[in-house]
């Protein structure tokens, strides 16, 4: 219908919106928490910014320039006002504001994430689409099981596997990348067989509840034909928790980023911050983890809001 | 129900003269069973069935779960689920045989000519999509989008919902159950049907909606010259709807005729049977000291339960923000000892809430519960045990209120350990073995899991939970409005018997009037959230005061049936 009366108003409402926001805002603060208190756990932070052979003097005098010797409350309270403030101290390996340095491999990083994403929805879709309605045996068990059985290998191996055979034996793919479409396309699927076996699994248990679902029989009395059945009751009706879980394995995508990146070498978030931990680049650690926390939930509330278009009784 | 509805279309066939043979269902020896797997010969689920369906007659088929009704009324819609398929007989649907049909042209035919109600309106229904694109579907396919939208308008006119506008811009969780049914039968008639197969379309609705969409099925049936098949458990349904009727058992037709004669004077022993179960044919129990007059109602020592004005309100979250939704709304209900109460009402009545009140599941907002004369909420340590030990409640669904990991003997011990922790092993499962025995249940039981049990025995199960801990008072939510009649008049009778053995206090909730006559003394009807009506059962059923009630009563279903 054109025209939604008052009743079911709206799409999604602001309020919806700004209450997933609100939740999101707390869990930002509880891994940039995380990683402050981790830091500090870990003995006085100023000793991993100078040189093993400096001496204790200069110690004391970088632990004080950075506010190491304060009491752990103020030091919280300075930390948790550069965060909010967005005034971070100077990168130590590359010097001056980390945020820009962060922010200037998030669209890689995106790019990347994004289109591991996405082949994983497909391909975990049809997957899990074709073991919920395939009438023979085979097609309903042996691509879950193959999807299954690589879930159980790291990341980085099958990053590994696929350069050794598409890049070095074959050539079809650069071996590092250069962060343009072509060497995209291995760490995109590395990154998708991380979350390919878990959405077709919860997909295709959606998808076996929502057959049995008393709607579908009322949909099949109005003999509509096959491909609208499929598509507008069945799937659709499947997608609400699927999306859920889309929304979890973001953070397998993040996760997953940081070795990918790694291994394939691409110019992205993931790979700065193991670069930042291996300089002992405090400030750009806690930046990095920052950017990626609020990645998560960004992506987070994006799910959120698809999925409550698609399923309104999440609306209200 | 009031404005009458507008016409909708009428086929030109219906409006011509009387055609000779105004079948519009033939069904033959239908036989019906498990998609063969190879070597091995499945038994049919539906056997030789025939049936035949009149144009604008309705016609009844009868029977208990697993009778095999569904699956026959299924196949004859096109509708079986892929494991089980039609293995013989033949269908015959507005003068063509379905069975020679390829697919496709069958679907053709059977979209056509067969609407198809079904029992839980609701979940009958897309979820996420609104009224308006469901319906649309329904119309015949390439009708245009303006056509498409007063074809819709006018079906909901004719199913009488007034609100058409909001109704067609709603989803379906925002609708009644009522509402959502009678969008449903409007979706069924969107192809102007021969046939409408309802299988329980009224079962999930409150008694005075049922009455509204039965009204409006046999409505629709005169105007329409539709044929009905109304498949049911409801003996009353059938009595009052239907002009012939089929009596199904075990897959197959035991006993068909004319409605009033097949009620009125059973041949077959399982029609009989079937009769004989239902609730408003059984002999209500009351027991002679209870029906004296209550020599000093204030008595405290009588009293062994009262609700003092209680008040309960719930945070309701709509799409149009928060709502407060009146549960109670300062109810009071005394409840002397070995009294015998039901609490009747409607859905959202409030019945619940108050039963879990009582029993300490539900805080109350405002108001006291008084438990022996004690406000449960001051109770000391041990009064609160023994409060808890003392009123038990029985829950509806037997199938989702035993844990399903836990045996039979498990479930039981429980709360022996807990109340009676000086019991020795010997002594518990002495105990489990007697009560076993008391609720019918052979000790065999003992180690069966709940997925090893009918529903009867389950609800058995659940009533030998209630028993163990030595209650005083049982609270009974709805305990056999999940069963089949004969079982639920076994459950009855059992209720009854313990009641009298065990000197038991019943506060019985349901929303079967029938039910409650049988087993209780005094009545109470609950309407939200208040008492409308309290007094004998027999008088206020007889000579109801309130115009609620006296419309409740009035929308029992076989009430002449009931008579005979």
């Amino acid at each position: 219908m054109d025209r939604c009366p008052p009743p079911c108003a709206g799409a999604v409402s602001w309020r919806y919106i700004g209450g997933r926001l609100a939740t999101g805002l707390v869990a930002v603060w509880g891994a940039v928490t995380l990683v402050f208190f981790a830091l500090n756990a870990t003995g006085n932070p100023a000793i991993l910014l100078v040189p093993p052979d400096a001496p204790p003097d200069e110690i004391l005098r970088l632990t004080h320039l950075m506010g190491f010797d304060r009491p752990l409350p103020v030091q919280y309270w300075h930390f948790l006002t550069s965060v909010v403030t967005g005034t971070f101290p100077d990168s130590i390996r590359y010097g001056g504001d980390p945020l820009p340095i962060a922010l200037e491999k998030i669209p890689a990083s995106l790019a990347l994430g994004l289109t591991g994403l996405l082949i994983g929805v497909l391909l975990g879709g049809v997957i899990g689409y074709v073991s919920a309605t395939a009438r023979s045996g085979w097609l309903s068990r042996v691509p879950l099981g193959i999807a299954t059985g690589i879930e159980s290998v790291p990341t980085f191996f099958i990053g590994i596997v696929l350069i050794i055979v598409f890049a070095v034996r074959l050539g079809w793919f650069p071996v590092t990348s250069t962060g343009d479409a072509a060497s995209m396309v291995l760490p995109a699927l590395t990154l998708a067989f991380a979350f390919i076996p878990a959405i077709a699994r919860v997909f295709r248990t959606a998808l076996l509840d929502v057959l049995q679902a008393e709607h579908i029989r009322t949909a099949r009395a109005k003999g509509l034909p096959r491909h609208v059945l499929v598509w507008r009751h069945v799937v659709a009706n499947s997608l609400g928790t699927t999306l859920n879980v889309v929304g979890i394995q973001a953070g397998v995508l993040l996760g997953g980023a940081v070795v990918t990146e790694s291994v394939f070498g691409w110019p992205g978030i993931g790979q700065l911050s193991i670069n930042a931990v291996q300089n002992r680049d405090y400030p750009l650690v806690i930046v990095c983890v920052l950017a990626i926390a609020v990645g998560f939930v960004l992506i987070n509330l994006v799910v959120d809001i698809v999925a409550a278009v698609v399923e309104p009784r999440l609306r209200s | 129900m009031t404005a009458a509805p507008r016409m909708i279309t009428l086929d030109a066939e219906l409006l011509g003269p009387e055609p000779a043979d105004d079948r519009v269902l033939r069904v033959d020896d239908l036989t019906v069973g498990l998609r063969p797997v190879p070597g091995d010969s499945a038994e049919p689920i539906v056997d030789g069935v025939s049936l035949r369906v009149a144009a604008g007659r309705a016609v009844g088929l009868v029977g208990e779960s697993g009778s095999g009704k569904t699956l026959t009324a299924l196949a004859v819609a096109g509708l079986l689920p892929s494991a089980i398929q039609v293995v013989g007989g033949r269908i015959e649907l507005a003068d063509r045989e379905l069975t020679g049909l390829g697919e496709q042209e069958a679907r053709a035919h059977l979209a056509a000519s067969v609407g198809v109600v079904f029992q839980n309106p609701t979940a009958s229904l897309n979820p996420r999509m609104r009224i308006a694109a469901q319906l649309r579907e329904a119309l015949p396919a390439g009708t245009s989008r303006r056509r498409a939208r007063e074809r819709s308008g006018e079906l909901l006119t004719a199913v009488g919902i007034a609100d058409v506008h909001k109704t067609l811009g709603a989803f379906p969780h925002e609708l009644s159950g009522g509402l959502n049914q009678r969008v449903v039968i409007a979706m069924a008639l969107a192809r102007d049907p021969k046939l409408l197969i309802a299988d329980e379309p009224t079962t999930a609705l409150d008694v005075s909606v049922q009455a509204q969409v039965l009204d409006l099925i046999d409505e629709l049936r005169e105007r329409l010259g539709l044929g009905v098949l109304l498949v049911s458990h409801d003996i009353g349904v059938v009595s009052d709807r239907t002009d012939h009727v089929y009596v199904m058992s075990d897959g197959r037709i035991v006993e068909s005729g004319p409605t009033t004669q097949v009620l009125g004077d059973p041949h077959h022993a399982y029609t009989r049977q079937l009769l004989a179960a239902t609730p408003s044919r059984l002999e209500p129990v009351r027991v002679a000291e209870r029906l004296l007059p209550v020599a000093e109602p204030a008595s405290p020592v009588a009293d062994q339960l009262e609700v003092r004005d209680v008040r309960r309100a719930f945070t309701v979250r709509g799409s149009a923000g928060r709502a407060r939704h009146v549960a109670l709304d300062g109810v009071d209900l005394t409840v002397t000892k070995g009294q015998a109460i039901g609490l009747v009402g409607e859905s959202g009545s409030g019945k619940t809430t108050l039963a879990r009140i009582i029993v300490g599941l539900e805080r109350v907002d405002s108001g006291v519960v008084f438990y022996e004369g004690n406000p449960v909420a001051r109770h000391t340590r041990a009064q609160r045990r023994q409060w808890r030990r003392e009123v038990q409640y029985v829950f509806q669904d037997p199938y989702s209120s035993l844990d399903p990991r836990l045996t039979v003997a498990q479930t039981l011990r429980e709360p022996l350990e807990i109340n009676f922790p000086g019991l020795s092993r010997g002594e518990v499962a002495a105990r489990i073995d007697s009560l076993l025995d008391e609720v019918e249940l052979p000790r065999s039981f003992r180690d069966r899991h709940p997925s090893e049990l009918s529903g009867g025995q389950r609800q058995r199960v659940g009533i030998a939970r209630a028993l163990a801990t030595e209650p005083s008072v049982i609270i009974a939510d709805e305990p056999v409005s999940a069963l089949d009649l004969s079982v639920q008049a076994r459950i009855l009778r059992l209720l009854a018997r313990l009641r009298i053995e065990r000197d038991l206090t019943y506060l019985f909730i349901s929303h079967d009037l029938a039910v409650v006559r049988y087993l209780c003394e005094d009545l109470v009807v609950l309407r939200e959230g208040s008492v409308v009506e309290r007094g004998r059962t027999d008088d206020v059923l007889e000579r109801p005061e309130s115009p609620y009630t006296r419309a409740l009563v009035d929308a029992i279903p076989g009430r002449g049936f009931a008579r005979s």
